[in-house]
């Protein structure tokens, strides 16, 4: 049997933000999103959906996934894991969450409900819509000593104690068997929305439980953020003019030599 | 003997330049079909026959020529604008077709302030149109969701209504003088006068014929002032529809005109909102002048202060969020991919009836659907459009397709939804369409919908198409199996 734990987040869907809000927000320094719906971020929901597709493999192969969703947000969320235990989700938890927490205090609660369950993977989306540290997926693999992978666009059974993971570096995919625990952070996955469970489906895990947990506020040990300040925010774009990515790449290289910027 | 799809080709570039008359493969196969069979479209399925050419008519003269020559040779044609019809208007049902696109002609030929009604071809697109005359402080009123893809020809061909339909009504309540051309090329103009009693009011032939009668080559509609910094929003959360459709039947009773007057059903409002709080969801603009709106939007909240636990919603959030309802090509390439991936649909139908039946056909389709359609993912409803004797159900569901070929899709569910719809609406004495026009999906209710006034359609589609080459299929089916009407 393998344990799998989803991370996600519910985020509002900032394409929907018109450029004159955009705009408007920017002189009064306030962003009102409270007419736009939630959704799954778009990584974390193609992880939650590779996860479930994990599970239909392991049907096939005579193995079994168990698997697990855990959110932090407010109650909104709730539907979510509802929709997430009709499509078979076997366990779903919620973390009483009001403000946006720091990606420190997040991998904090998140470590210790995921301490309580060992799972054999931890999956999280690679970045979010706002926020994006890709901080929570690494401190967390940090925590538990567990190899982290990232930009994965796919992971498979092969046995109990190993998967096949598909990932992204550098514009090339790599296929690799890799020994578990392992954490995944799924990066920009082509056409894998959450399926949607029947109304049958629903009915049927009706009786479901979300297990809810009451961060302890007091007991914060993670970063506070004191404030943000504008580094710099000029940008320069140059077309560079080249056949392929190797070839722009070595004009690059041959101008910085030149340049002195860097030694050979 | 029928005319071969090479001769109608050759016949067509003789008429009009070659540049207008196309015959790329690609273009044909999608130009067979329309968003009824959404699912084949995301399938790149094709289950009509292909037309032989989609022309591009730039003039009336054009229409005319081709008109004239479809009706000599018994070639069927279609006509079309914007391409957002819902309902199978677009499919090309017999073999040999010729499509016929207005999208070029599409200037605004006149805009009179003094009259106040703009004149313009079949093929101006509405947003076009709204935008133009905005900068100008005026507005044409009409603002269906599809107001990014439709055109004026489909607009008044379907008997659309726009989203701001309880102020200023629907398109026949806005449509002043047409021009149109019947087969064998006949041309008419209907005048644009404020009123008159001369007869039948012949623009009612016009309006609403899908293509089936003829095709309108120019439109005049009303315009308004245009005044949104008048506009007042209002949302609440009521405990169920039944409570919704009693607020909505005494604001109309009442005699107030919000210009939208909308109640969303739980399962619809959770699609649509974060804080509905598993409540269904009331909303309301008024518009006018500010001493009109003012007072519109005071009538509403003491009709709502008699409704048990409603709840009043931040209005601000309501105006964004209602801003935001329109759907253009962008949406619809989203919602193309999320089908693909997903193999999840989601379509709507929509219906109508009075005050005394709409809640029983609104609680019998809710649950005839849940109980009999199968792999459902969502049922709900939204009204959108309220009258002083009823108002309109907006049906949406969602399923996943299972163990199923695309070909199939449309007859294992859609159809099945279509049929349990339309089956409650007449069954209470209601519309089985209240805006999206027959096509050829609920043809086949036909006889059902008019009961003895049938003959007046069956009347005027003989009358004006003699030889059956306007839209065959669409009002009145061609392919029709009485035992099985719902199965394509
Ligand atoms: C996302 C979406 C939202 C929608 N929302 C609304 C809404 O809020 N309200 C509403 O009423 N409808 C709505 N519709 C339906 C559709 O947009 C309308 O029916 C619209 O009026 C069609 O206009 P069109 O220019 O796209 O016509 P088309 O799709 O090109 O044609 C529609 C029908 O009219 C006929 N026709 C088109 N042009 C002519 C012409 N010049 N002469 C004769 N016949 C012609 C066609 O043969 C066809 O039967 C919606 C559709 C979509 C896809």
């Amino acid at each position: 049997m393998i344990t799998i734990i989803n991370c996600f987040k519910m985020e509002k869907d900032y394409d929907k933000v018109s450029e004159q809000e955009w705009q408007q927000a920017a002189d009064e320094g306030k962003l009102d999103l409270g007419y736009l719906k939630s959704k799954i971020n778009v990584t974390d929901e193609s992880g939650l959906e590779l996860s479930l597709r994990f599970q239909d493999a392991c049907a096939g192969t005579g193995q079994e996934a168990q698997l697990e969703a855990v959110s932090a947000g407010e109650e909104n969320v709730t539907s979510t894991l509802q929709t997430l235990a009709a499509l078979g989700y076997d366990r779903t938890c919620r973390i009483c969450n009001k403000e946006e927490l720091d990606p420190g205090y997040v991998s904090q609660i998140l470590a210790g409900y995921i301490e309580e369950t060992d799972p054999d993977i931890i999956v999280c989306g690679d970045s979010s819509a706002a926020g994006s540290s890709k901080a929570v997926p690494i401190l967390m693999a940090e925590r538990f000593g567990m190899r982290c992978i990232s930009g994965v666009t796919d992971f498979t059974p092969v046995d109990d104690e190993h998967i096949k993971v598909v990932y992204r570096r550098d514009g090339r995919l790599y296929e690799e068997t890799a020994s578990l625990p392992l954490v995944l952070m799924i990066g920009n996955v082509g056409r894998t929305y959450l399926r949607v469970p029947t109304l049958k489906q629903r009915l049927a895990s009706a009786g479901h439980e979300i297990k809810v947990i009451e961060p302890d506020r007091d007991n914060h040990k993670g970063a506070v953020i004191t404030g943000f300040r504008i580094e710099n925010n000029n940008r320069q774009t140059e077309y560079i003019d080249g056949s392929d990515a190797d070839a722009a790449a070595r004009i690059i290289y041959d101008r910085l030599l030149r340049e002195g910027v860097i030694d050979r | 003997m029928a005319i071969s799809r090479e001769k109608i080709v050759e016949e067509l570039k003789n008429i009009l330049r070659d540049e207008q008359v196309v015959t790329d493969e690609q273009v044909l196969k999608e130009s067979s079909r329309d968003r009824y069979r959404k699912y084949e479209q995301c399938m790149d399925v094709y289950t009509q026959p292909i037309p032989a050419a989609v022309v591009f008519a730039e003039s009336t003269e054009d229409i005319t020529k081709i008109l004239a020559f479809a009706d000599e040779n018994g070639v069927n044609v279609v006509p079309r604008t914007g391409q957002s019809a819902i309902e199978g208007g677009l499919e090309t049902a017999k073999e040999n077709s010729v499509v016929i696109d207005g999208t070029r002609m599409n200037k605004v030929l006149e805009i009179n302030e003094t009259n106040m009604q703009v004149t313009c071809q079949c093929g101006v697109p509405l947003e076009s149109l709204e935008d133009q005359l905005r900068e100008m402080g005026l507005t044409t009123g009409h603002s269906p969701q599809s107001k990014p893809l439709a055109q004026m020809g489909g607009l008044v061909a379907t008997r659309s209504i726009g989203q701001f339909s309880t102020l200023y009504g629907g398109i026949e309540d806005m449509i002043v003088g047409l021009e149109v051309v019947f087969p064998g090329g006949k041309v008419c103009r209907i005048k644009n006068v404020p009123r008159r009693s001369v007869g039948p009011d012949i623009r009612h032939i016009v309006l609403g014929n899908e293509g089936a009668l003829c095709f309108i080559t120019e439109v005049t509609v009303k315009i308004f002032k245009y005044q949104p910094e008048n506009n007042i929003y209002m949302g609440y959360k009521v405990d169920n529809m039944t409570d919704g459709f009693k607020v909505l039947r005494q604001v109309m009773v009442d005699g107030y005109k919000p210009s939208v007057a909308r109640l969303y059903d739980l399962q619809d409002a959770e699609m649509h909102f974060d804080w509905a709080d598993g409540k269904c969801v009331l909303v309301f603009m008024a518009e006018g002048p500010a001493a009109v709106a003012k007072a519109t939007a005071e009538g509403i909240e003491a009709i709502i202060a008699g409704i048990d636990n409603a709840e009043v919603v931040d209005p601000a959030i309501i105006e964004k969020w209602f801003n935001r309802l329109n759907w253009g090509p962008e949406q619809i390439a989203e919602e193309r991919e999320e089908i693909i991936a997903t193999k999840n649909i989601g379509i709507t139908t929509e219906i109508s009836g009075c005050w005394d039946c709409i809640n029983d056909i609104y609680d019998e389709v809710i649950e005839r659907i849940t109980n009999e359609v199968p792999d459902l993912t969502m049922i709900g409803g939204h009204t959108s459009h309220s009258y002083i004797n009823g108002t309109n159900v907006y049906f949406t569901y969602y399923y996943n397709v299972v163990d199923c070929e695309p070909e199939e899709e449309i007859n294992k569910y859609h159809n099945l939804i279509n049929k349990i719809i339309c089956e409650s609406a007449v069954k209470y004495g209601g519309s089985i369409a209240h805006h999206h026009g027959l096509g050829k999906a609920r043809a086949h209710m036909v006889w059902e919908e008019y009961g003895s006034s049938f003959y007046m359609l069956d009347t005027l589609k003989k009358a004006f198409d003699p030889n059956g080459i306007m839209n065959m299929g669409t009002l009145i089916p061609i392919k029709h199996d009485p035992e099985n009407p719902w199965r394509f």
